[in-house]
């Protein structure tokens, strides 16, 4: 036989000799890709251990999400450094309330996550008490923006490191207003055309819960805020818990304007929660628009599998931020995820390796990107988010970082949740107002 | 082509073998695997049996403790004394919480505040009014407890007001009395989520296993690290997209099973369920890793041993193959040998067809030549008979032409004779001087005629006389002097050196017959050729020169037959040497001498009566003409039968010898001489008989002495040899 089939030979046996053995077993190459692709994203953490990474440490995280995919994606990257680690994420039903009592227990939670609006009202106790200022930590803080680092201190201290954006906006059903051969309003009146359009076409354009119509026109009411040439005064004049009822004006005039009009189905009040059901709601493929906050907007691609409308007619559709400026979109984002360290934590060392960890742009992009919320280093690349991420600076506001103080910005928030409550003018919209600052007052005697 | 057909078997198997043995670990697996989940169920349904058990038992408890409190009719405060002194161990981790079920706002607990140790008021009524959402908060967990149609009052896991900590109640209805009145109650046997894993979790030899216990919605009232979310259909939703709404029809409606689902790090894990059967209210849980559970049983040991022996057949095929291809090499380089001597047989038939066309070529030409010559001088002589002198000029030359073309025949006879290997021979003691003589005899005359001056030189000659075959040597020396005197033109000379030469063998003496001429010479190429038969470097038409171009083959093989050697060494035009070295056994002298003097014998046949067998009349006519001249009295007889008839009819001294032809019609001479040898007449069958035949080979000679004969004359005649022979034989 000559040389050539010879080898062959060989090679065609041992190649099916290879086949049955790799048949038998595992599947290497898959393993081996993924471990590839682990080894390249841990590179980009540009992180490096400080304590020992053999160490068997439980670290328990308190928060306020049922379920936190997005940090378990995180600690699993934690945990190629430190393979004895392991997290418990511990869902608190009243994070306010339960968290102090976690933070004193005899098995104190190590880190917790509350939400900002919370933290306005009801921290300043788990905060002096139980929360370590991270500027005294190795945590690096200078990855995030100034504003945001401002919008989430407290005093002099930043017992936080902040991941996630809250926003308001529409989630658009892009596939809907193609068929009607609409395009994805810039401005107001862009806005207000193919609303009109879609009303004589027989459709409600837009689908919201009543609290939801508060915060979407929170966006234009810090809008309207900031571009007054009054605004110092004003915003002092706020601080001070004084009535401006003009600030509200606008914003409830449009509202009424629309409501007026038609444009709201508000059927969503009926729902039995203002998350998955309002998400599942809006995937049945019949609703323009949608009004919504991005930790909503995050659910609504996991729960697509969860839709039978949805599986049968799937639709292309985004989230953009308030088409409620005549000039275009407009956003005020809330720094409202936020992360603490226990100083009750019997692994504090551990569990500031981990906020280390989480404090890279690496760490929070990952939460971000998992999450599907925006993220607050606000640069990062998600498809879901693109038209908030074309925002123009002029367009977006952070709020707590400006000359309004974060309790008269909630305070604005809150009041203005009643905005579609029936016969609500600009009186009852600064009544409600006094009243946030006067029991945040309160609370603080 | 085989190979490939080879390969293909062995590709073949190879697939088989490793298809048998991939599906029979498959099925091996599949079997394992199908055990093992089956095994891992069964425990799942034990220990929900276990649990719910339990549940009854805690709640059997916290209804004893109910009953007891309602018929005490106590306040809250003595009813918390009463129930911590039932709990027993003020270290336990469980508690119990009573609690105002108008809006769960105010209570009392046997724990006190985590952050005061003089605290033991309770409320469940904190996040009620707020947070609706929190769907798990205690007082929503209070409200949804049915306490008229479930056995089992049990909470799901929520954060207990006093410790922080997740804990799940048993509960029960009661009466208390405040401010004299009778007040409903909600007694919460409070136990830590922590404390009920660690009764819940049974020793079993799944050592890795979590185990959970859902509610029918999915909200876990048990749950373990390893399960994320607060609810587990949502949990396997997040990783595997499997739907909650049919995980739960899965769960609550088989009973009893598992799931295959990814966990939050990526990892495959297998989670048994059994639902409670009473109730259906809720159902446990055991996940562990699938690669925990479900063990490789992979046979490895059959697996190597197959690819060993898949191996070894790797191995043999090689051998094989290589054996195969060592063995086609040696048969290819047999073929290719085999053809190399075909084809070198075919170049030299090739060669030895050309050469003998050349040669029938050349025979047409040198045997018609002769003969043209006989037959033209015949006819001239015929007509010039009156002429005698013309006459005898013809017959002159047809004499010679007619022994030229008996040189040609003979040489032709003998070289195939040699060729088939039927020369032998015939080895009598001769003396190297009387060899001399005769090729001076012979040749002389015609060296004087071509005008060539033919010296014979002996040198050192210390043994004259040795064995060897007389007539060969004679031919050897004969051919080579021929040869020189052919090649040689008038006034050149042809040398012939005998010398003897040491020889180291004992009884042997070493001979060279140099035979050199002054001729035209042969060219260097030629030379090597010389020797082979139907060579001549020109023809005869183109040389002039007669000649079979058989005479140097003849004399090699002649050489070769006396283990003799022989060499040429020529330059064109200056002459040729042939160098023979031939070793003969020495010969006694005398018997030399005996042989030479034999050739001595002379007789006077005048008068001796002869019977001439002879069929052909011609031969008959030149035979009568040759012995009536020397005084022979002829009878001739036709054929065998003739003969043997006149030899028994004749009288006493009738014959004094007998020529006996050999072929004949009727009977040959052999039987003839047969016959007459075997006649009763002595003197009859000892009648000298010599063969006179065309059957002239040295056989025929042997076979003519082999039956009676006494002498051998070959035709055609030479009248000194025939006269000589009878001569010899009469002497005798």
């Amino acid at each position: 036989m000559n040389r050539f089939l010879e080898k062959v030979f060989i090679i065609v046996y041992l190649v099916l000799i290879a086949v049955g053995v790799s048949g038998c077993g595992s599947n290497d190459s898959t393993d081996a890709k993924s471990e590839s692709e682990l080894a390249n994203r841990l590179k980009l953490y540009g992180y490096t251990p400080k304590l020992d990474t053999n160490a068997e440490v439980s670290l328990n995280v308190l928060g306020l999400f049922g379920n936190f995919e997005a940090l378990e994606r995180v600690f699993n990257d934690f945990n190629q450094y430190y393979p004895n680690v392991t997290l418990t994420y511990e869902y608190a039903d009243n994070i306010m309330e339960s968290a102090p009592i976690r933070c004193a227990a005899r098995d104190a939670v190590d880190i917790v996550f509350i939400n900002s609006n919370e933290y306005e009202y009801y921290c300043n106790e788990l905060c002096e008490k139980y929360l370590v200022d991270l500027k005294e930590t190795d945590v690096n803080l200078s990855v995030l923006d100034e504003q945001v680092l401002r919008a989430t201190a407290s005093g002099e201290k930043q017992y936080f490191l902040p991941v996630f954006f809250q926003s308001s906006g529409l989630l658009v059903n892009k596939t809907l207003l193609e068929r009607y051969g609409l395009q994805i309003p810039g401005n107001r009146g862009e806005f207000e055309e193919v609303c009109d359009y879609l009303l004589e076409k027989g459709v409600t354009p837009i689908y919201a819960r009543d609290k939801m119509i508060g915060y979407f026109f929170y966006n234009h009411l810090i809008g309207q805020l900031q571009k007054r040439t009054d605004k110092a005064k004003v915003m002092k004049q706020l601080n001070a818990s004084e009535s401006v009822e003009d600030v509200f004006e606008e914003s409830l005039s449009i509202y009424e304007e629309w409501e007026q009009k038609g444009y709201f189905d508000h059927s969503g009040n009926e729902l039995a929660d203002e998350y998955e059901a309002l998400i599942l709601r809006f995937l049945e493929g019949d609703i323009p628009f949608m009004m919504g906050i991005s930790d909503t907007i995050s659910g609504t691609k996991k729960r697509e599998a969860k839709s039978d409308a949805f599986s049968d007619a799937p639709f292309e559709y985004t989230y953009i931020p308030a088409p409620t400026s005549e000039n275009g979109m407009e956003c005020a984002y809330v720094p409202s995820f936020l992360f603490g360290l226990c100083n009750t934590s019997k692994h504090l060392d551990y569990a500031t390796e981990f906020m280390r960890f989480l404090a890279t742009r690496e760490g929070l992009t990952t939460m971000a990107i998992v999450k599907g919320m925006p993220s607050v280093l606000q640069d990062t690349k998600d498809s879901r988010l693109t038209y908030f991420e074309a925002l123009p600076k002029e367009a977006q506001w952070v709020i707590g970082a400006g000359e309004l103080s974060k309790h008269t910005a909630n305070s604005l928030y809150y009041s203005l949740l009643h905005i579609a409550e029936p016969g609500m003018d600009t009186k009852g919209l600064n009544t409600y107002f006094q009243a946030y600052m006067k029991d945040y007052d309160m609370e603080n005697d | 082509m085989k190979y490939w057909k080879i390969i293909v078997v062995n590709i073949i198997i190879v697939l088989v073998v490793v298809g048998s043995i991939s599906l029979y670990t498959t099925r091996q697996r599949e079997n394992s695997r199908a055990a093992a989940l089956s095994a891992y169920e069964n425990t799942a349904a034990s220990m929900e049996r276990v649990l719910n058990s339990y549940m009854l038992s805690e709640q059997q408890l916290v209804d004893s403790w109910a009953n007891s409190v309602n018929v005490a009719r106590l306040t809250m405060e003595t009813a918390i004394h009463f129930l911590e002194g039932a709990l027993g161990k003020s270290d336990s981790p469980a508690s119990i919480h009573l609690v105002w079920s108008d809006d769960y706002s105010e209570g009392l607990s046997t724990q006190a505040h985590f952050d005061c140790e003089s605290d033991y008021s309770v409320s469940y009524a904190y996040s009620k009014d707020f947070w609706q959402s929190y769907e798990s908060s205690p007082a929503i967990v209070l409200d949804e407890l049915d306490f008229f149609h479930e056995k089992v009052h049990m909470t799901k896991a929520y954060t207990n007001p006093i410790s922080g900590k997740k804990v799940v109640s048993f509960c029960h209805k009661i009466y208390l009395i405040d401010k004299m009145k009778k007040r409903e109650a909600i007694m919460l046997y409070v136990l830590p989520e922590d404390y009920l894993k660690e009764r819940w979790i049974f020793a079993t030899e799944y050592t890795g296993a979590d185990v959970a216990v859902i509610e029918a919605n999915g909200n876990y009232i048990i749950q373990p690290i390893s399960m994320k979310n607060t609810n587990f259909y949502e949990f396997l939703f997040s990783y595997n997209q499997l739907r909650p709404d049919e995980i739960k029809e899965t769960v609550f409606e088989s009973g009893n099973g598992n799931i295959t689902a990814l966990d939050s790090k990526g990892e495959m894990n297998v989670y048994a369920y059994a639902k409670e059967r009473e109730t259906e209210a809720h159902a446990i849980l055991v996940g562990m890793p699938y690669n925990d559970l479900v063990v490789d049983t992979t046979d490895w040991t059959i697996i190597l041993v197959t690819m060993v022996a898949l191996a070894i057949a790797l191995v043999v095929n090689l051998l094989y193959f290589r054996f195969a291809s060592q063995k086609e090499h040696e048969q290819i380089d047999i073929i290719l040998k085999q053809g190399a001597r075909l084809e070198v047989a075919l170049a030299e038939a090739q060669h030895a067809n050309r050469s003998k066309t050349i040669f029938l070529n050349n025979m047409s030409h040198d045997i018609r030549t002769p003969m043209n010559a006989i037959i033209g001088f015949t006819l001239l002589a015929v007509k010039s008979i009156d002429e005698k002198e013309q006459v005898m000029d013809y017959l002159q030359k047809i004499s010679t032409s007619s022994t030229h073309l008996l040189s040609l025949i003979n040489d032709v006879l003998d070289m195939s004779r040699i060729e088939s290997g039927k020369m032998k021979l015939d080895e009598e003691c001769l003396r190297i001087p009387s060899i001399v003589k005769d090729l001076k005899t012979i040749v002389l005359n015609d060296a004087q005629v071509r005008q060539l001056d033919f010296q014979v030189e002996m040198n050192g000659i210390e043994h004259e006389t040795v064995y060897g075959d007389k007539l060969r040597l004679n031919q050897i020396l004969l051919n080579l002097v021929s040869n020189a005197m052919k090649f040689t033109k008038a006034g050149g000379s042809v040398t012939v050196i005998i010398s003897e030469k040491e020889c180291a063998k004992e009884g042997k003496a070493s001979y060279e017959f140099r035979v050199k001429d002054t001729g035209i010479g042969m060219s260097k190429e030629f030379s090597k050729h010389v020797f082979e038969p139907f060579e001549r470097e020109r023809t005869s038409t183109v040389s002039g020169i007669q000649g079979t171009g058989l005479g140097m083959s003849i004399t090699k093989k002649i050489v070769d037959m006396m283990q003799g050697s022989i060499t040429v060494d020529s330059e064109e035009g200056v002459g040729t040497e042939f160098t023979v070295k031939i070793t003969f056994r020495i010969c006694e002298a005398s018997e030399a001498f005996e042989s030479d003097a034999q050739e001595q014998i002379s007789i006077d046949f005048e008068g001796k009566k002869l019977l001439l067998v002879e069929d052909n009349e011609l031969n008959q006519e030149i035979a009568i003409a040759i012995l009536e001249d020397v005084g022979f009295i002829i009878d001739v007889a036709s054929d065998g039968v003739e003969a043997v008839e006149k030899v028994e009819k004749a009288e006493p001294g009738q014959y004094d010898i007998i020529l006996m032809d050999i072929q004949m019609p009727i009977m040959d001479g052999y039987h003839a001489t047969e016959k007459i040898r075997q006649m009763e007449d002595s003197e009859k069958s000892s009648l000298p008989i010599i063969a006179m035949t065309a059957n002239a080979f040295e056989e025929d000679k042997k076979k003519a002495l082999e039956c009676g004969m006494n002498g051998h004359v070959a035709k055609p005649i030479k009248i000194e040899l025939l006269l000589e022979t009878l001569a010899k034989i009469m002497k005798k």
